[in-house]
This record gives structure tokens, C-alpha cells and sequence, in this order.
């Protein structure tokens, strides 16, 4: 995966500094939190939205998910353990784990995106491996590869977040030794209220932008970004939403685990 | 793909005998699910499922500069990914050159045609609409060009322009450009010298060459053939007359979606 | 409602199992499932729905020859690892298949093969290597059923790979079967599905 010229790059950076100062002439317009319509999308603070999960949805890929959460679609298959290659990233000691975090070049409601992986998308893609590298039993596996795939069809804030709960499920259903489900969700603030699963408007112009994954059963943090102005007692309140509403996501994803092996007469 | 490489001789043996390895009929495709409108984020998309071969495609319609030899037409594009996750076979990386065919076959089929009326997308001088269609492979089984074209067709069939305003796109309000032509396609595989419809996976590895029609009602618009094996001209006028009578029943289900 | 048989997912504490296996781990709280399996309450243990093969010594494997090279050859046993036999009187060739011991596996999981067979003819079909005693059957009746009814030669490997030779109609019977086993080993009644599906 590199970026094939300076000429994209800086294309790109263009693209996110201008993104930037879009972000800032907006701020002023837009109410994201009002006491009485609440969010924008009339959710309450600490309410997720509304999602599904469904496992094994691809013949080919050992292990397969896919999720609609409000708006995003987000499909996210497993490949392995299999031989690594190139051989030289292969490690005598334990199975490598690569990760794909991918937008299609449909996935936004603004212009197309140029397919190919970015800088945003190669940073996600390695906070990711992060999260499944703590949780996969990868000495089980020396000498090759576990191959994780995210793509977003459709990003509507949160995709990191939402690939995480999908690929884990499909991670799960893969046969490849993991100890836990990893779950993941976005905490913030906007207008001065913390809030939990940010879409993409009040990713893009609230206060605060804070994605977390954690291991359920220890409640240990294997990813935590932040981006924004949060106090330390905001950053606590926060904190604890995220764990909070860990909880309901977890109970979905191993719900969609088990019902997929349901026998239907 | 060793197990299905182990196939050609049982498809060869069964093929000498007009029967396929999956009991279809030698001219029969695999079930068909289209689903269309699928994204919220594209103006146009559609999902075809065509026996376990799945592809996604997405259309996004973004403003332009026209080409200069055509200043007051919109621009098109297509492009495919052979998505990882679709197949072991499938390397990450750059497009390779089975994305890359896939991508001009299917936008040879859509501009010949005309089915896009590209006039309609011109909006003011040096600005027009680009229809860029993104082919995402998300299960690979075999003819992934049949069920590419069948979802281009139908995530095209009714796009959704954005408005030009003030220098703005504004992609909530927008006008349904309707598809003015249907071009469907029909891919055929040539197997111990049979040929047979909807090759899938395995049958693809077994076969000699393929030979891919794009058709409107009456008229051809679009060829590829691929593989190193070769047809007789009767061979290709029978997997043309073939394709023609398919294309009815094609046309039904995607309209009647 | 099935009783016997509850399917658990990576990380949740199991009921009392009799066996540790590699699918498993140990915590705090007891045992916890590594993959997403089934319990057995009658056996006491916990079966994986699907698990690579890891190759083990003495399990017998069905595998497809892949390379000669000098000094061995090269074979595939559909496992994320590969395995190596000895040249010796008997040639083979690429893409023969063939079943044999694992007399041996290195450090590094590769696996040495013995007693070489090569199976003529015939298919593979590929399921997980968790699902084979299930296909076996208890004292070999599942298989048997399937011998019987689709008048096939069959072979069954440990690594998940089972070889049916036969004519191909009967050899695709034998193949829905064994796929449907691998899908249903956790919904009880199950031998008298496959009884129903083979007598049609």
C-alpha cells in the first residue's frame, strides 16, 4: 500500500486542510445540540443508533460480517491463517495480522473518492490491527498471515468504529483463536454536551471526537484516538459512556453470531 | 483454487455429455437477485447477486471540466476492484489486469450504447456532470462480467443529477436522468470444445476462452473475447442468437425491480 | 429445543468441559471458547464450527501433490501449512492426490508424510477438519450410510479433506450430504436427515 506519487500527496493534503477550513466556517452555523430536538438527528446524547449485524454473508472469505448502522454499510471479511507473502514479513513466531480499512470510492454523500488507500484510511487501517493483533492467539499460527478486510460502501461518521464491531464478528465466525470480541464506539462533544456515536455532521463539526475499542471481558483499551477539546471530567464522563453502551453493541454482535447458526426446519 | 483446479476433469466428463457440474442446463444462468438503490451516499447503485457471485456498484456524479474534443457533453468512467475479500485469488494492491478488462468491457457496452444521455449533463460553459461507476466485486464465483453489467445497468437506470447552484453542488435536490437503453450482457465459455452459459468459478478454470456480447434489442454493442482457445464464426452467431433470446427475460427482471 | 448441543462464541465462559483442546483457553472464571463452537452437554466438550488444520502427528490427511523438487515433494494439505515427502521408488506427480500419514511435524509446523497412497480418480471435497468425526460417525456409521447409499469409494481425512470416487451423479449426492453434515453436526436428528436426503 503507498501513495504512487507527490503529486497526490499533496493533492491530498489539500483536500484535508481545505476540509479543515470548511470545517471551521460551518461551525458557526450548525446547532448540534438542543435541549428540545437534541441532536441533529434527534437522538439523545447517550443513544446509539439504530444498527444491524449479520454474519457470514460472503461464500469465499473464511469469515464474513456485515453491519448497517444509521446510515453506514459496512462489510468486513477475514482471509486465514494462510501462507504470508511476500515471505519476508513472515515472523517464525507467530501469525501476522493485516488489516484493509478501506472507503469506496461511493461511500460519501459529498464527491466520489479516489479508490486506493490514503493516508486516513493507512492510519486507520494500523490502529485497527492494533485492536485484533492484542486478541487473536497469533502464536497458534507461525509463519502466516491473518488478513482482515474493512470496506465502507457507505460512511456516515464512526466507520473506524462500526469496521471494528464488523470485522470482529467476522474474525469471530473465522475459526481463528481470538480470547475476546473486540467492540467499538465513539464518544464526543458537541455544544458542550457529551454524546456517543457521532455521525458524520458531528464528527466534522462538534468539539470533541473520541473512538474507542476495548476488550469486554477485561475492559482493557486496545484503541483510543482523540481529537478536540475535552476537560479531564468530560474526558471521564465520556469515557464511561463508551463502556456503558460497549455493553448493548457486545450483546448484538454475539446475538448475530449465534442466530446465524440457528437451524431454520 | 487447487480444489477447483481438481474439477476440470469431472466439469470436461460432464460437459461431453451436455450436463455441468452444478446440473444446470448448458444455457441456463444462476439464480438472479438485483436490488437497486442500495446506497444513500450514490446517486445511482444497485447489488445483483448472480448465483454466489455478489457485486456491488456505486455511481457517483461529481461536477467536471468536459473533454475538449466534446465541450458540451458530460464525462464517463468506469472502474472495477477486485476487492481482497472477494477471493484468495484476489492480491491487494493496484488494479490488475482482470480489474482493469472488467472495467473497460462493461464501459465499452454503457457508452456505445448511449444509454446516458451525456448532452444532459452539460450545465454552463467548461462545466458538466461526470457519471463515475465503481464495479465492487464482493464474492467471486465466476462471470463477474454479466452480473457487473446487470448492476451498472441498474444503479444507472434512474440517476439521480445534483443541482449547480451558485457554484455550489447541491446533491439533495436533484433530477432523475432516465437510462434510454438497456445494455445487457451475455458471457459464454467454451469447454472441451461446448459452449456453455454463466460459466461459474470452477467452469472458468476448466475453459479454453469466453466470449463476451453486449446487447441492446437489435443491435451489438460491445464484443470481448478472452482466453487462448478460439471460436468459429458459427459459434459466435449462435452464442449471439442466444444471448438475443436471454435478453428478454433479463430485461423483465431488471424491470421488474 | 435443543438441549444437548449450544453454540458459544470467542470469549464466553464455558460449562465443564473434560478435554482441554487448542480451541479453548484458560481464565479466571474457567475455561473460555477461542472460536465460535458448539458444546456438547452428553460428551463434555467443545467442538469449533470451523478451524484451520493445524497438522498433528499420526493423523491421516488427504492432500493434492504441488512440486517436485529435488529431494521431496511438495504437497498441499489445505492447511496454512505445508507438507513434505521424501522421494523415494513411488514417482508422483503434480496435481495427483493423495492420503498418508503425518509421521512427524518441525518447529515450525511443517509436516512430513509416510505411507503415501495415491487416490486414482475421484473428487475432494473440502469441510472443517472439526465436522470429520462427524462424518465418520460414531463406530464409522455416518460413513458407512454414505457408502451405502451413494455406492462410492470415500476417504476421509483428518485435515478436512474427504475423496469420493463413483459416478458423478452419486458423487454429487455424497457431496450434498457431506456438506450438509458439516452445516447441521450441531441439530440433533441429524442421521436421519441424511438418511431422508440419500434415500430421495
Amino acid at each position: 500500500m503507498e501513495i504512487e506519487d507527490v503529486e497526490e500527496k499533496e493533492e491530498l493534503e489539500q483536500i484535508e486542510t481545505g476540509e479543515k477550513r470548511e470545517k471551521e466556517g460551518k461551525k458557526s452555523e450548525i446547532i448540534l445540540y438542543d435541549p428540545i430536538k437534541k441532536r441533529i438527528d434527534g437522538r439523545e446524547a447517550d443513544e446509539l443508533r439504530s444498527f444491524k449485524i449479520y454474519a457470514n454473508v460472503l461464500k469465499k472469505a473464511n469469515g464474513s460480517a456485515y453491519v448497517e448502522w444509521g446510515r453506514n454499510k459496512i462489510l468486513s471479511a477475514v482471509y486465514g491463517p494462510r501462507e504470508v507473502i511476500p515471505k519476508h514479513l513472515s515472523d517464525p513466531y507467530k501469525a501476522i495480522v493485516r488489516v484493509r480499512y478501506m472507503m469506496a470510492p461511493f461511500s460519501s454523500i459529498e464527491g466520489r473518492n479516489r479508490p486506493g488507500p490514503n493516508r486516513r484510511s493507512i492510519e486507520i487501517s494500523k490502529v485497527i490491527k492494533d485492536v485484533f493483533e492484542n486478541v487473536i492467539v497469533t502464536s497458534k499460527f507461525p509463519n502466516t498471515a491473518i488478513d482482515v478486510f474493512i470496506e465502507v460502501l457507505e460512511g456516515h461518521g464512526s466507520t473506524r468504529c462500526v469496521g471494528i464491531n464488523a470485522a470482529s464478528v467476522a474474525l469471530a465466525v473465522s475459526g481463528i483463536p481470538m480470547e475476546d470480541i473486540p467492540v467499538a464506539v465513539s464518544v464526543g462533544k458537541v455544544d458542550g454536551k457529551i454524546i456517543v456515536d457521532l455521525i458524520k455532521e458531528e464528527d466534522n463539526y462538534g468539539q470533541a471526537d473520541m473512538p474507542i475499542a476495548i476488550r469486554p471481558n477485561t475492559e482493557e483499551i486496545l484503541l483510543m484516538q482523540m481529537d478536540g477539546k475535552l476537560t479531564i471530567e468530560e474526558f471521564k464522563n465520556a469515557l464511561d459512556l463508551a463502556f456503558e453502551k460497549a455493553k448493548i453493541i457486545q450483546k448484538a454482535q454475539i446475538e448475530s453470531i449465534k442466530s446465524s447458526y440457528k437451524y431454520e426446519g | 483454487m487447487i480444489i477447483e483446479e481438481l474439477k476440470k476433469d469431472t466439469i470436461n466428463n460432464l460437459i461431453k455429455n451436455n450436463q455441468r457440474i452444478d446440473g444446470r442446463g448448458m444455457y441456463d444462468y444462476r439464480e438472479i437477485k438485483i436490488e437497486k438503490n442500495v446506497l444513500t451516499s450514490a446517486e445511482g447503485s444497485a447489488k445483483v447477486s448472480l448465483g454466489n457471485t455478489q457485486i456491488l456498484v456505486g455511481v457517483k456524479v461529481d461536477l467536471a471540466t468536459p473533454y475538449p474534443e466534446k465541450p458540451d457533453e458530460g464525462t464517463l468512467s468506469v472502474h472495477a476492484e477486485l476487492l481482497p475479500l472477494a477471493s484468495p485469488t484476489f492480491e491487494i494492491g493496484p488494479p490488475s489486469e482482470e480489474a482493469i478488462e472488467l472495467a473497460r468491457i462493461i464501459d465499452r457496452g454503457i457508452r456505445s450504447s448511449e444509454c446516458i444521455d451525456l448532452k444532459k449533463l452539460y450545465i454552463e460553459e467548461d462545466k458538466v456532470w461526470s457519471v463515475n461507476i465503481d464495479i465492487y466485486v464482493l464474492d467471486h464465483d465466476g462471470n463477474m462480467i454479466d452480473a457487473s453489467g446487470l448492476a451498472a445497468v441498474a444503479a444507472i437506470e434512474n440517476l439521480k443529477i445534483p443541482t449547480y447552484e451558485d457554484g455550489e453542488v447541491i446533491r439533495d435536490k436533484y433530477t432523475i436522468l432516465q437510462i434510454r437503453e438497456y445494455p445487457l450482457y451475455f458471457t459464454f465459455s467454451k469447454i472441451s470444445g461446448r459452449i456453455i452459459c454463466d460459466p461459474n468459478q470452477a467452469e472458468e478454470i476448466a475453459s479454453d476462452c469466453r466470449f463476451t456480447v453486449c446487447l441492446g434489442e437489435d443491435m451489438i454493442y460491445a464484443i470481448q473475447k478472452g482466453g487462448r482457445g478460439s471460436f468459429k464464426r458459427e459459434e459466435i452467431f449462435e452464442m449471439i442468437e442466444i444471448g438475443l433470446k436471454k435478453r428478454k427475460d433479463f430485461l423483465n427482471l431488471i424491470k421488474s425491480v | 429445543m435443543n438441549e444437548r448441543y449450544t453454540i458459544y462464541v470467542p470469549g464466553e465462559v464455558l460449562p465443564k468441559i473434560k478435554v482441554a483442546n487448542p480451541w479453548v483457553y484458560l481464565s479466571k472464571e474457567g475455561y473460555r471458547a477461542l472460536v465460535t463452537g458448539v458444546y456438547d452437554k452428553e460428551n463434555e466438550i467443545f467442538i469449533p464450527l470451523k478451524s484451520p488444520y493445524i497438522p498433528c502427528p499420526d493423523d491421516y490427511v488427504i492432500g493434492v501433490v504441488e512440486e517436485e523438487r529435488p529431494n521431496d515433494y511438495v504437497i498441499n494439505i489445505f492447511s496454512p501449512y505445508l507438507a513434505f515427502k521424501k522421494k523415494n521408488k513411488f514417482e508422483l506427480n503434480p496435481f495427483e492426490i493423495v492420503y498418508g500419514r503425518i509421521s512427524f511435524v518441525t518447529e515450525v509446523k511443517t509436516a512430513i508424510m509416510e505411507e503415501i497412497k495415491i487416490l486414482r480418480g475421484g473428487n475432494i471435497v473440502s469441510i472443517s477438519p472439526s465436522k470429520i468425526s462427524r462424518v465418520i460417525g460414531k463406530k464409522g456409521s455416518m460413513l458407512t450410510l454414505l457408502k451405502e447409499k451413494t455406492n462410492c469409494e470415500i476417504i476421509v481425512g483428518k485435515n478436512g479433506i474427504i475423496w469420493i470416487k463413483g459416478d458423478e451423479r452419486n458423487v454429487n449426492r455424497a457431496t450434498l450430504a457431506i456438506l450438509k453434515i458439516e452445516k447441521e453436526a450441531h441439530i440433533p436428528g441429524l442421521t436421519t436427515r441424511i438418511e431422508n436426503l440419500l434415500s430421495e
